[in-house]
């Protein structure tokens, strides 16, 4: 599903009077099925965007408009969304956790957890490579398989736009490299359109198929690279001439705009 | 609590292997009978020698010869067997009501802010009197039998159950919070998969607490009227100078306390089973 962010504008008003406009004129478009990395220094307001596309905060001005011609995502029926940490509920298994946002909403379809619900949330951690970890306590997993369950838990409603916050950031260099891989994965098969927010420029190259570059005060995308690397990528692909070129180009808009 | 809790990690810190485990426990136990040993003989050689004059305090084995025949007697149903059973029923009412009120009163007051802002530090000053100085009134008002006991326990007890339950209700992460409401949660959805569950953990650490102030107030009440109870057993032998059977009715008491307070440590256990392994209060 493609998104339409026009002019969007987010201005937080503290106590004391003075304004933070923490996002400022953006304008993105995100095509159907592509996969987009929002990039860009703490405080470029990447989350603040991601928060209103996901609905979860309210824009000051301008729009965001979706494919089926809604301009607010509500419940996750349209947008799934992964956070920095995975979120997961300690009293509930992965799959019981995976199954939890059918339960919720104003007519939730899974209101119980019937065997169908059980079935399909362990056929998502089938994808994201936990078939077997279902009856598992989140806290008897480690935290790139929590990443992974609270990725299956996005997937469960069949978010046509995946937003990610980070999701990444909390892992290990080689697990995440494994995570980027198997997210990639994912994505090829389900064909969401992938939102994903980083301030890491390796991750983003390897990731998408567009670099949109944020800077702050206020926030506001001020460039977009494209990333010229063939699908699907492979690990091996980093380090190599392309990639880094890649990297490169992503490095320089930055520094163009931007001196921290 | 605290202590409770070192013992537990010092005995699980061990090898999970049965004999390794086994070892360092029995060796606890051996250490701990010994202290004991050491201290009843210390007690029995201080008044046997009359050092501590007899009146002041019986000599440990008369106490464990009185504790023989109340065991004795309660097993076979005797007039002990009353007493003990008496207390224990006011305890456990005491606690049930006390969780009852404790956690509707606590739940009214974390869901309807108004009515916290007007009543809260009303609570905190009734919280703050010593509930003990009602007792003579709450003889007058519930009289000389079971009810009495029953509403002291519970003064005692319910404010511990008050206190938590706000304090669990509050505690949501804020990152649940976000999860549940971009998954478009409602109020009710988000206080029974949520906020609930959080709350558990604080729940039974009022639990715990409101179990053994309830035993506090059943004993309370039984020392300002009545004619049944262990405590009233321990008043009696007091004026009728019988040390050992109070002392006897106290470690009763104690026993009493003990095992009824484990009874709630075990449901914790089972119910919120998360606590332990994820490591936080959650």
């Amino acid at each position: 599903m493609k998104v339409t962010i026009r002019d969007l504008g987010k201005v937080y008003s503290s106590r004391g009077g003075g304004d933070v406009v923490a996002l400022h004129g953006v304008n993105a478009d995100f095509v159907s099925g592509e996969f987009v990395t929002l990039v860009g220094p703490s405080g470029c307001g990447k989350s603040t965007l991601l928060d209103i596309v996901a609905g979860l905060i309210p824009e000051t001005s301008g729009s965001v408009e979706f494919g089926n011609g809604r301009t607010r995502s509500t419940g996750s029926t349209t947008v799934g969304l992964v956070f920095q940490k995975p979120v997961l509920l300690p009293w509930r298994t992965a799959v019981e956790n995976v199954y939890l946002p059918a339960q919720l909403g104003n007519e939730p379809p899974g209101k119980t957890g019937g065997p169908q619900l059980r079935e399909r949330a362990n056929e998502l951690l089938e994808l994201v490579g936990l078939g077997h970890f279902g009856e598992k306590y989140p806290w008897e997993l480690s935290g790139g398989m929590q990443q992974r369950v609270s990725i299956a838990r996005a997937l469960l409603l069949d978010a046509e736009v995946m937003c990610m916050d980070e999701p990444f950031a909390a892992l290990d260099e080689f697990t995440r490299e494994q995570m980027h891989v198997e997210l990639l994965r994912v994505w090829e098969r389900q064909g969401f359109t992938g939102i994903f927010v980083t301030h890491n420029i390796f991750e983003s190259a390897f990731l998408s198929d567009r670099v949109l570059v944020m800077t702050p005060r206020p926030g506001r995308v001020v460039a977009e690279v494209g990333i010229d690397l063939p699908r699907p990528r492979h690990k091996d692909m980093i380090g190599t001439a392309g990639f880094t070129e890649n990297v490169r180009r992503i490095r320089d808009v930055m520094s163009e705009h931007w001196t921290g | 609590m605290t202590t409770e809790l070192q013992l537990e990690s010092l005995q699980e810190a061990g090898p999970a292997t049965g004999r390794q485990r086994f070892a360092p426990i029995a060796k606890t136990v051996v250490l701990q009978l010994t202290a004991l040993a050491v201290f009843l003989g210390v007690w029995e050689v201080l008044t046997a020698t009359g050092i501590i004059p007899s009146y002041l305090l019986p000599r440990a084995s008369e106490v464990l010869a009185a504790l023989g025949r109340d065991v004795l007697d309660i097993l076979t149903g005797g007039p002990m067997w009353t007493h003990f059973y008496t207390t224990l029923i006011e305890i456990l009412l005491g606690f049930f009501f006390s969780v009852v009120i404790g956690v509707a009163v606590g739940a009214i007051l974390s869901e309807f802010k108004t009515i916290q802002r007007a009543t809260y530090p009303y609570i905190v000053a009734a919280n703050a009197t010593p509930r003990i100085a009602f007792a003579p009134l709450i003889v007058i008002w519930f009289g000389f039998d079971f009810a009495s006991k029953i509403v002291m326990a519970v003064a005692v007890a319910v404010f511990p159950v008050i206190v938590n339950t706000m304090a669990g209700l509050a505690a949501t992460d804020r990152d649940d919070l976000r999860l549940m409401r971009s998954l478009g949660a409602t109020r009710s959805q988000l206080l029974w998969r949520v906020r609930i569950p959080t709350a558990l953990p604080y729940l039974f650490a009022g639990f715990e607490t409101a179990m053994l102030f309830s035993a506090v107030g059943a004993v309370i009440g039984e020392f300002m009227a009545g004619n049944a109870g262990l405590g009233y057993v321990t008043l009696l032998a007091q004026e009728l100078f019988r040390l050992d059977d109070a002392f006897s009715a106290i470690v009763l008491l104690s026993v009493q306390g003990f095992l009824l307070h484990r009874l709630v440590v075990v449901a914790r256990r089972r119910l919120v089973f998360w606590q332990a392994e994820s490591g936080s209060p959650r």
